[in-house]
């Protein structure tokens, strides 16, 4: 199954990542907010990754001593397969 | 302390600060996210476009079962193939490089975004109090466009406001038994001292080095230092005053830069919500 989704973040300074999951794997991630560059290279960089992959890559990267907007994208990605039915 | 606090409402804006205005592109595009928050993706048996996501296997014997797969988000311009693929369809075969070697990819499925017509029943899905219409929605994009103009004209503002304020308040002469001051040079002096100590040379020697003015000569870096004090103290005490004037709890922390941290952010909100509403915002079609 094929999903569009959209993620509140929590703790850092974009405010909302968007992505599609099709056939397990990560597309067109968009940040609102946040650094500019940095958030375009993550998402550039996550594009086209197996969903489990880019959780396990950018899953406890921190900013600031919390989360990070890689970390946010890697929860956003397991809450996504969560809602699909599959544990993550 | 103060002996007159000035009035920051009084501080001339120049009129280009107080005009702001949102486009209509951006107005447009800000509806645009929100409808693609409804983006459905299917399989597609049309030809490709840019902005579908292509599947493509090739023969590959280090893969189970013998066969690769890969994706092209098409148009993004991250693979090299992309620009082979528009036009082709579901069943097509395609040369394309993988790991440096030219293979044969046929490609296996192609799948299409579709983002829809806002309408007013995607935008009460959106779950905006008080927004339940396509024209509510678009008043409110607005309001938020407006609000983000007016946070850039307020950082011209608060530059003209907080040199006003330094330059039209009236302090009481800063005495050197003042608090902040005794507080921050006593500080610095015991720092130079004990430094002083440590390298066997006196006060006087490394006090051009504390204040970080080693060209200047030994009286004006006493005189910087003084007057870096009495700034600071003068920047403290007027977040004291304006804080006693308006009723909001602005205590002395015994630390002079946490003082006027909270002097900065309580100024900061005071002006932003009396100048803000004189901003005006238009929208240009």
């Amino acid at each position: 199954m094929d999903k569009h989704y959209t993620y509140k973040t929590q703790g850092v300074c974009a405010s909302e990542i968007s992505f599609d999951l099709i056939d397990g794997h990560v597309f067109n991630v968009k940040f609102k907010g946040g650094c500019r560059g940095n958030t375009q290279g993550v998402a550039i960089l996550a594009d086209g990754l197996e969903a489990r992959a880019a959780i396990k890559r950018l899953r406890g990267v921190e900013c600031h001593g919390g989360s990070s907007c890689p970390d946010q994208l890697a929860i956003a990605i397991a809450e996504c397969l969560q809602s699909m039915g599959e544990n993550v | 302390m103060i002996k007159k606090l000035y009035d920051f409402r009084q501080t001339a804006i120049a009129p280009a600060l107080l005009q702001a205005e949102v486009t209509g592109e951006e107005l447009a595009e800000q509806m645009k996210q929100a409808a693609a928050r409804f983006t459905t993706i299917s399989q597609v048996e049309l030809p490709i476009e840019n902005g579908d996501v292509v599947a493509l296997e090739f023969a590959d014997e280090k893969q189970p079962g013998g066969v690769r797969r890969v994706y092209a988000n098409v148009g993004k311009g991250l693979t090299d193939v992309e620009e082979s693929l528009p036009g082709l369809r579901t069943g097509d075969g395609v040369q394309m490089v993988y790991a440096g070697k030219t293979v044969e990819a046929k490609i296996v499925f192609v799948k299409r975004l579709w983002v829809p017509e806002l309408d007013d029943g995607y935008v009460q899905q959106l779950g905006i109090e008080n927004v339940t219409t396509v024209a509510d929605f678009e008043q409110h994009s607005f309001q938020q466009l407006a609000l983000r103009q007016r946070k850039r004209k307020f950082q011209g503002i608060m530059g003209l406001v907080s040199k006003a304020m330094m330059a039209n308040t009236e302090f009481a002469p800063v005495e050197e038994d003042n608090a902040w001051y005794v507080a921050l040079h006593g500080s610095m002096v015991a720092r130079g001292q004990a430094y002083a100590d440590r390298e066997g040379k006196t006060f006087e020697q490394v006090l051009p080095l504390l204040v970080r003015m080693p060209d200047k000569g030994l009286e004006e870096c006493r005189q910087a230092l003084k007057q870096m004090c009495i700034d600071r103290a003068k920047e403290g005490a007027l977040g004291q005053a304006y804080a006693q004037e308006n009723g909001v709890e602005f205590a002395d922390e015994g630390d002079t830069a946490a003082l006027i941290g909270k002097y900065v952010d309580y100024l900061n909100e005071v002006v932003f919500n009396h100048f803000a509403p004189q901003i005006e915002v238009t929208l240009k079609k």
